[in-house]
């Protein structure tokens, strides 16, 4: 039973390791994500529990004061209020009676509680690192409705006023500080920046809305994914990590498909990767722990825990010591304590389910094994994340740049020769092959779903979402 | 001096000028292996520099021997694209590569486009053919087209293919055994028996996937241990070991050379010494519980503790492997990701009610204190407190029940698993039953009337219709796996399992059970309000007022898999290669296991199943394995048949279960002892108001009424009792509808036999004949809830069958006198006549049957 209450505790290497996948993987969703994202910027709001009594406690009246006496005297219509602002503010039904988040179309709606598994404040701290004027355009982003937005007038009628609200203290440097990592930070922070796009205006909050909660969900995904490689590595280039091929077709993909394969391998090297980075992180932080010679046996894994993971609460260090037993070799010990944080499966399932909820990694449990994939909506996230609105960018530079960005192999590359780095999961004259029919599969998908012209001579570019729009 | 064995570039130059002298317009595009020979390519399909060549990515960079006619500028062959056709016929213009870049969209799509999978076939046909002639056994064309199909599946490189091909056939003398040495070249391990088989493909396949196992990262515990076990091996020395190593850490394939590919597997699935003395090793692949426990363990409730303790309930899923007693045994299920009755942030949930076409979110959810404050008012006007201890003590009983509700898909896998899962599923039922018989023993039963109203709404999600909210009318209902008519069968099947694990065939008894007992009773019983029928589900079934067709799950294999191998008895040409359509099949494992058993126990070579719906509720033919053919949903059958050109050796149709109702019932025959519930069949008077050709007929009804011994059943419907009324019990007409009889007869000419296959709870009463005599009944089977009938058009291959083996026997047999006997054996013997097709023994013993059946009916006395 240790195992079990271990599995998935942060409290270890939290100081150490950023974006940590929690013990509760299964409850973090995009919406979650953007109110602990909005928590950690802004603070909660006393008055987004009267949102929650309104949407999911049908017998206590709101204390909504701009709600008309006719309607909350009248059951049938209060009944009838309570489901139209269902629709709108939780329309993917992640509000729960003690906890959860709304579609927050107002700062004042943002609450504090532990849906997100911590990832939202992670994901603020990360963002705010790499772009200082994040906060203000956070704060003009739910500023004071104009004609025409009509949700940010709702939120304002249903919150009232949110000057109050102040930015809180966030970190100055990105979370890791390797060649790379820095890169890296710079390059997910800006997956928030179509949500900032000038061109949207406010009629556009619901989109721009949708956009900011997915950037702040690929950030918290992509990170996790690769964070306790990175921290451990500190590599300098993409070719220094596993390498995260993505299936380019149509998602799931069937489980014969050559892509198909190579995207599952590539998925199990890359949980492999963060696992043994995982364990040699906790390695070096119990060989860097001088335990007394004279220690007697039955004390060592209390000293030894103790001092190396001092951040740990009481109770966990007690379960890490349980996990333990009478081991006195570092190594040893580490490999039981992170048999015990991350068993066998653990980040395979966990990376499964936050990616899939993205559209980033799939399929769904019991339809096949776990693998890289692109649903539309995370490619036209990524798209809108690295082309300028209002440009076009060559497919295959295309490919390059989400390579350069973001580790992520489509195609057999231009600037980089990505056989290479996939050679180790199988023959190269597969690879290849596999790759360029990976790369032409995504390219028509990415036609038929707009996100890319292809012209009469021959040429395919990748295109800004903000140009379709105009 | 024989001729060299073709390469893949004198292939694909064959594809080419093939395509080249077909095509009209004088182009075509040739898409290439990337690292193929390009000058033998060219020099083979242009000796004399004819063709105009074009060079585009990847080829773009090549620089071959040849210049003339030849350029790698998109403008250049745009403009040789755009010559006159009298121009191009002379001077065809072939494209190599993709033609993907700038400028050259107008060569892309060319007319004539030959692919790789189109050189590889080219490929096949050319290597086959030089191997006929130049190699007398068949094994190497074998090996060969089985590692086209690998290349094809981009399992293997096929630039490597075409090396390794003309390494091996270099010397026909040595085309049988030189390959299964040089596998390595090909990224495979050596494998001595690679050419054994019958079809090398599967052999070739088992070890793709050990190399693949190699390569990849462990994402099983199973896999773990095989890797730690292998490193092990290699840490003591053992060679096969560090080469395995060795090719895991580099990926070379160079380390594969001087493997062999058993040597591997023994080290990977080395089964742990035995004390006792082994047995043969451990099985292939790993079996499930319940085969497990048909193959007799010694020790079953070891294995059972083993087989519990590898895992944790608070584990998200469970795919495990462990040797017991020299089985592989597998475990691979996975719960839900949360639960109705116990959610994470709130007390647990009893029930749930929502207006109907709301969905479940929207749900009204009722906690403990809906059933406290009916218990406290009852035990208020009892004057007593009995009934609000009970109802605390139910409730303390139930929240144990979280992990059976999360796993309940594997709902008796886990009690049988997990002991103290097991006990607590028992306590919550003893408790209900406590209750239960507290409220209901009550003498003044008006007191408890509230209390008895919320015991019967407990443990399912009410769908009502808007009316007053005093007065809901509930229309459907879906039950918790928590609910008795679920837990209550459950739990006597695993207690049976528990009780006699020594059981010969103990699994498919539980599979048996499972398929027929839950829910515990067909309808369920609400007051003021219909009653409600089963529809659909086992573990979480749905009752609703009006109950759509549907056929249930079916999860044992026995009948489809008992039906092909009598066929293939019958029919010895099927043995090779046997094809099955399968309309409507159900949902469930069971037909998709039926035919990997027929595979597995090599009933036939190899069989393909053709696979036609017509209702949503169907299996998923994905599920059916790569053998299957999808023909997609069609509304009526009869019309298809008429039109389609498909044929196959036996046709499954598959009927939704008859929609029943709940019908006050006479019930002539008292409840007998027993488990469960039993049939009352009646037949019901002519009506006066029917159709003029049935008028005179009576019509049969099958009722189904709970047994005394099936406890919650009776319970239920003395909760749900609302006056001093009849019981209304499940009722069913269990007779071919016209628009049914009609499609049967559609499918007739379409196959040699057709299979009928009707779900419980009596299944159906067969017609002797279909269509004036046009289908003859064969006999039945039972395939989970379905029984399965069997027609054909004639008996002859039957009768040959009889008579062969009456040959040598002092009886001289008269074909129409043999298939009159037969008739009769069919009717007289459920199975009788399908069983002549299963083994050769069996022919005597039903014809001693027939001989006995014919001397009894004539001379009563048996003289």
């Amino acid at each position: 039973m240790t195992v079990s209450k271990l599995r998935g505790r942060r409290s270890f290497l939290r100081n150490q390791v950023p974006f940590l996948l929690g013990r509760n993987y299964d409850r973090v969703a995009p919406s979650h994500v953007l109110n602990g994202f909005l928590c950690a910027a802004f603070g909660p709001n006393p008055s987004a529990k009267n949102i929650r009594v309104l949407l999911r406690n049908p017998d206590l009246l709101p204390e909504i004061p701009s709600i008309a006496a006719s309607i909350l005297e009248d059951p049938q219509h209060l009944s009838r209020f309570r489901q139209a602002m269902g629709v709108v503010l939780n329309a993917d039904r992640r509000l729960f009676p003690s906890g959860g988040s709304v579609f927050p179309v107002s700062l004042g709606m943002v609450s504090q509680h532990l849906m997100d598994d911590g990832f939202g404040s992670e994901v603020w701290e990360l963002a705010c690192a790499c772009d200082r004027n994040l906060s203000p355009r956070i704060r003009s982003f739910f500023g004071a409705p104009i004609h025409g937005d009509v949700l940010g007038q709702l939120g304002s009628v249903l919150c009232g006023d949110i000057s109050a609200c102040d930015p809180k203290h966030s970190r100055t440097k990105p979370p890791w500080d390797s060649e790379l990592g820095a890169t890296y930070a710079r390059k997910l922070a800006a997956l928030l920046s179509p949500a900032f796009a000038e061109a949207g205006g406010f009629a556009m909050r619901s989109s721009r809305l949708i956009a900011l909660s997915s950037g702040c969900f690929a950030i918290g995904f992509l990170a996790t994914l690769r964070s306790a490689e990175i921290t451990h590595r500190r590599p300098k280039t993409w070719s220094d990590l596993s390498p995260m091929f993505v299936f380019g077709g149509m998602p799931p993909g069937r489980a014969n498909d050559p892509a198909t394969r190579l995207a599952s391998k590539s998925f199990a090297t890359v949980v492999a990767a963060q696992r043994d980075a995982l364990r040699e992180i906790l390695v070096k932080r119990l060989k860097r722990r001088r335990v007394p010679a004279s220690t007697p046996k039955t004390q060592y894994a209390r000293v030894v825990v103790a001092g190396a993971f001092p951040d740990a609460s009481d109770k966990d260090q007690e379960l890490a010591r349980d996990a333990v037993g009478r081991v006195q070799d570092a190594e040893k010990v580490a490999d039981r304590l992170a048999d015990a944080l991350y068993p066998a499966g653990f980040l395979d399932r966990g990376f499964r389910r936050v990616g899939r909820k993205l559209g980033l990694a799939g399929p769904d449990r019991g339809f096949g094994s776990p693998r890289f994939l692109l649903e539309t909506p995370a490619l036209a996230l990524l798209s809108a994340a690295t082309v300028p609105p209002g440009n076009s960018i060559g497919f295959r530079d295309w490919l390059d740049e989400i390579f350069l960005r973001f580790g992520i192999i489509l195609g057999p590359g231009q600037r980089t020769d990505c056989t290479a780095l996939l050679a180790h999961l199988d023959t190269p004259g597969v690879v290849t092959s596999i790759l360029r029919e990976n790369q032409e599969a995504l390219r028509r998908r990415m036609v038929r779903a707009g996100l890319a012209m292809e012209y009469s001579d021959g040429e395919t570019e990748v295109v800004s979402p903000e140009r379709r729009t105009d | 001096m024989p001729s060299k064995f073709p390469t893949i570039a004198a292939a694909a130059a064959e594809a080419a000028r093939e395509a080249l002298d077909k095509s009209r317009d004088g182009l075509a595009r040739i898409e290439l292996p990337i690292e193929i020979a390009i000058d033998e390519f060219i020099s083979i399909v242009d000796p004399e520099d004819q063709i105009r060549i074009g060079l585009t990515d990847p080829f773009r960079s090549a620089d071959p021997a040849r210049k003339r006619l030849l350029s790698g500028n998109a403008r250049q062959l745009t403009q040789w694209r755009n010559r006159p056709i009298a121009t191009r016929r002379k001077n065809p213009l072939l494209i190599l590569g993709e033609a993907a870049g700038r400028e050259e969209s107008g060569l892309r799509s060319f007319r004539n486009v030959i692919t790789e999978g189109q050189i590889l076939s080219a490929y096949s046909d050319s290597g086959n053919r030089w191997l006929s002639d130049h190699v007398e056994p068949k094994a190497p064309q074998r090996l060969f087209t089985a590692l086209i199909v690998l290349a094809k599946q981009r399992k293997i490189d096929t630039i490597d293919l075409s090396s390794f091909a003309s390494t091996v056939f270099r010397q026909p003398s040595k085309a049988h055994t030189a390959p299964q040495g040089q596998l390595f070249s090909l990224g495979l391990i050596p494998d001595s028996r690679a050419m054994d088989g019958a079809s090398c493909k599967p052999r070739l396949d088992l070890n793709y996937s050990i190399v693949e196992m190699l390569r990849s990262s462990p994402d099983t515990r199973g896999e773990e241990r095989q890797l730690a076990r292998l490193d092990d091996a290699a840490e003591s020395g053992n060679e096969v070991a560090i080469a395995a190593r060795k090719f895991r850490a580099t990926g070379n394939r160079k380390y594969l050379r001087g493997l062999e590919l058993d040597a591997v597997r023994e080290l990977l699935f080395k089964k742990p010494a035995d004390p006792k003395g082994g047995s043969d090793g451990p099985s292939e692949r790993p079996i499930s519980l319940f085969d497990a426990l048909d193959e007799g363990l010694q020790d079953p409730e070891a294995a059972l503790a083993r087989l519990g303790a590898s895992w944790e309930l608070d584990d998200e899923s469970v795919k495990e492997t462990l040797e017991i007693e020299g089985h592989l045994i597998g475990l691979d299920m996975s719960r839900r990701d949360a639960s109705f009755a116990f959610p994470e942030e709130a007390d647990q949930v009893l029930l749930s009610r929502r207006e109907v076409g709301h969905s479940r979110e929207d749900a009204r959810e009722e906690g403990p204190g809906f059933l406290l404050n009916a218990a406290t008012l009852a035990d208020d006007q009892l004057g007593t407190t009995d009934i609000s201890e009970a109802t605390r003590e139910f409730l303390g009983a139930r929240e144990k029940l979280l992990h059976l509700d999360l796993w309940s898909d594997h709902a008796l896998e886990i009690l049988l698993l997990k002991p103290e899962l097991y006990e607590a599923a028992d306590a919550y039922l003893r408790s209900w039953l406590g209750l239960t018989d507290l409220v209901l023993s009550q003498r003044e039963p008006a007191k408890c009337r509230a209390v008895r109203e919320a015991l019967a709404l407990v443990d399912l999600d009410w769908e009502y219709e808007a009316e007053d909210r005093d007065a809901l009318k509930y229309v459907a209902a879906e039950m918790y796996p928590i609910h008795p008519f679920v837990l209550s069968p459950l739990l006597l099947i695993a207690r049976h399992a528990r009780s006699s694990p020594n059981q010969k065939n103990l699994g498919q008894q539980l599979r048996w059970a499972f398929d027929r007992a839950i829910p515990a009773y067909p309808a369920i019983w609400c007051q003021r309000t219909s009653n409600l029928v089963h529809g659909s589900g086992s573990t979480r079934p749905r009752f609703a007022a009006r109950v759509a067709y549907h056929r249930p799950e079916v999860s044992s294999t026995s009948g489809v898999l008992d039906l092909i191998v009598s066929y293939a008895g019958l029919y010895p040409f099927a043995c090779s290669h046997l094809s099955l359509l399968f309309v409507d099949p159900p949902k469930g494992s069971g037909v998709p296991n039926a035919l990997r058993a027929a595979l597995r126990r090599s009933v036939v070579d190899d069989l393909s199943a053709t696979v036609l719906t017509t209702a949503a509720d169907a299996v998923d033919w994905v599920t059916l394995g790569h053998r299957t053919q999808y023909l997609g949903r069609q509304s009526q059958v009869r019309s298809w048949a008429e039109q389609t050109f498909i044929r196959a050796n036996v046709a499954f149709f598959f009927l939704p279960a008859r929609p029943g109702a709940t019908e006050s019932h006479h019930g002539r025959f008292e409840p007998s002892r027993g488990v469960h519930n039993y049939f009352t069949i009646s037949a019901r008077e002519p009506s006066l108001t029917g159709q003029l050709d049935v008028r005179d007929e009576f019509t049969p009804f099958v009722a189904l009424q709970p047994r005394d011994s099936n406890e919650v059943v009776r319970r239920m419907m003395e909760i749900g009792r609302g006056s001093q009324d009849e019981d209304s019990f499940f009722e069913v007409q269990p007779m071919l509808t016209e628009d049914e009889e009609q499609e049967i007869l559609a499918l007739a000419p379409l196959c040699d036999w057709v299979v009928v296959a009707a779900p419980g709870p009596m299944g159906l009463v067969p017609p002797r004949r279909l269509g004036g005599g046009k289908l003859l009944y064969l006999g039945r089977e039972d395939f989970g809830p379905f029984a399965l009938f069997v027609y054909c058009g004639d008996l002859y291959a039957v009768r040959k069958r009889v008579e062969a083996e009456l040959t040598e026997g002092p009886v001289w047999p008269v074909g129409t006198n043999v298939e009159e006997h037969l008739r009769r054996l069919a009717l007289s013997v459920p199975n009788g006549v399908l069983r002549i097709g299963r083994s050769q023994g069996a022919v005597t013993v039903q014809v001693g049957l027939m001989a006995a059946s014919h001397f009894a009916e004539h001379e009563p006395d048996g003289v």
